[in-house]
Parts: structure tokens; sequence; C-alpha cells
């Protein structure tokens, strides 16, 4: 399938913010399922106070939702969106439900699959799962790709 | 009028709240992003832009600080829908108005929120919150 080097070849983000490890299925045009580990040396567990509870190890929901977009990266670029030299913008995100906590050691499945494709613009879905338990439900994120050259010029259309 | 600099209590994206104070309506608070901010290497190397999930982490942030000050322990629990309007930059103050219940109590219960970058409204957000007493380690 696809390993972080070769993601990085289709998706913009690069390190820290590089959130997928590797693509372990992907059939063209419907749908793809990347996997990120979670590992408590992150920047993201830098600050945790020594004494805060365990509850405090969750993944937070805000990057589980930035890796499982990048997930949808080589699957948006097969299907016909030019995402090479862009500029990737969230412009909005709906029906999602944080199910359970993702914590230290756990191991992300991002199963993405394509609502919509339109000029430019993506509308996705789908679940994350640890060891075969649905974490969070994603009813739908869509993220527009934007010339480097529109994007300097401000506001996200859809 | 108080103003609070809370620090994340939990992993956390970044510290996405400089100043936070109560509102009539709720609270409001508000990050001023910095050149090097960390995720602006990554994202993206060719033009650093605020990823839109970091408004969702700032805006998380905002609502756990109110109910921590009474008490409770509360986490996202749904999205119903968060729209981002426009990007945001280094050099930017990235400002959140939320609209909370009257009483801070245990349970499910929902949050609005406008985002605004420095004087222009930038998103807005409707979200569930799931809340809890405070549990101690």
């Amino acid at each position: 399938m696809l390993d972080h080097q070769q993601i990085k070849r289709i998706n913009p983000q690069r390190h820290p913010i590089a959130l997928l490890d590797r693509i372990v299925e992907h059939v063209r045009g419907e749908r793809i399922v990347g996997i990120k580990a979670v590992t408590a040396a992150e920047p993201c567990y830098a600050h945790v106070p020594d004494g805060a509870g365990s509850e405090a190890l969750g993944y937070p929901q805000s990057l589980m939702l930035e890796s499982f977009c990048q997930a949808a990266g080589p699957l948006a670029f097969e299907s016909g969106l030019d995402i090479v030299q862009k500029t990737m913008l969230f412009v909005s995100m709906g029906e999602i439900e944080f199910l359970a906590p993702v914590l230290p050691g756990d191991v992300m499945e991002h199963h993405v699959s394509i609502l919509r494709l339109l000029d430019g613009v993506v509308l996705l879905g789908g679940e994350v799962r640890v060891a075969g338990t649905v974490v969070t439900r994603v009813g739908q994120v869509m993220i527009a790709a934007r010339s480097r050259e529109a994007v300097a010029g401000e506001a996200v259309p859809a | 009028m108080t103003h609070d600099t809370p620090q994340p209590r939990r992993a956390a994206a970044y510290a996405g709240i400089d100043q936070w104070h109560r509102t009539p309506a709720g609270a409001a608070w508000h990050v001023d992003l910095q050149p090097d901010e960390p995720v602006f290497a990554g994202h993206y190397p060719h033009e650093p832009i605020l990823p839109g999930v970091y408004v969702f982490e700032s805006l998380s942030q905002g609502i756990e600080h109110w109910y921590a000050q009474h008490g409770l322990e509360a986490r996202v629990q749904s999205v119903r829908s968060m729209r981002f309007l426009l990007p945001f930059r280094p050099g930017h103050r990235l400002r959140i108005e939320a609209t909370l219940p009257p009483r801070a109590c245990p349970g499910s219960h929902p949050v609005s929120a406008t985002v605004f970058r420095d004087s222009e409204k930038a998103g807005t957000a409707r979200i569930t919150v799931r809340v809890q007493e405070a549990r101690h380690a």
C-alpha cells in the first residue's frame, strides 16, 4: 500500500502535523483505510500535568479529525481531486460523534469514503476504529483544494 | 472584568487560549497566533495556515475551562455543525464567543459559538458537550 514517504508525495502536510503513518487499504474511487499509531511521546502530551488522571491522556479530538482527513488525501487524489501543489482547507464538518477516547498505545484506523467530489471540493465521511471498535463516527467533512494564489487572496469558498 | 489564562488540563494540539472571560451569554476567549507556533512549520511549508481543527481545539478548551470553574469536567460529545469561513495565519487573533447553558451541571448540553478573525466573522459552531463531576487522580 503506501508508507509515510509515499503519502507525503500526495499530501501537503509535514511534521509536526503529518498525522498519517500508512495506507493499508485503498479501493480507488470508493474508500480508503489509513492508520496512525498514538504514542505518549507525541507533542500533544508534552504538557499533561503529572497529577492529572488517565482521562487526560485522550488523544485530542482535533488531531484525530486532522488525521482522518489526511487519510482521505490519496483517495481524493486518485479520484480526480488535484491536491498536488494546492492548499487544503477545511470548509465545514458535521454529524460527528466521539464515542470513546483514543489512548497512547492505540492504533487509529481511519475508514474514509468519498460522499461527493465536486470541482476542487471533496465531501468525506466514515469512521475511526481502534482494535475493531468504532471510536468516532464522521458524518461529513468538506475540504477544498485551492490554488496557493487564491488562498493568498483570502476567503474559503465551498 | 477578570481574565483567565487557562492551560489545557489534558493532551492538546496546542495552548489555544491566551485570555478567557465570562460574558452574559457564556464566555469569550482569544489566542494570538504567533509565527513560531510549531504547527505552522508543517501546515504548510509553502504558506503557514492554522489547521481548521485547531479552531475546534481552541473552542473545546474554552468550553472545558468554563465547566472546570464549576468543578465539572466537559468533553465534546458531538459536532452538529462547524463552518470555517476564513483562514487564520500568523499574526491573526482567533477569538471565540460562546453561548453556554444557563446552569453548569452534569449531562449532555448544547453549545453554540461564533469564531472571529480579528473583527471579522470567521466561523460558526454548534456542538454538544458531555459533562460530569471532575475526577481526581
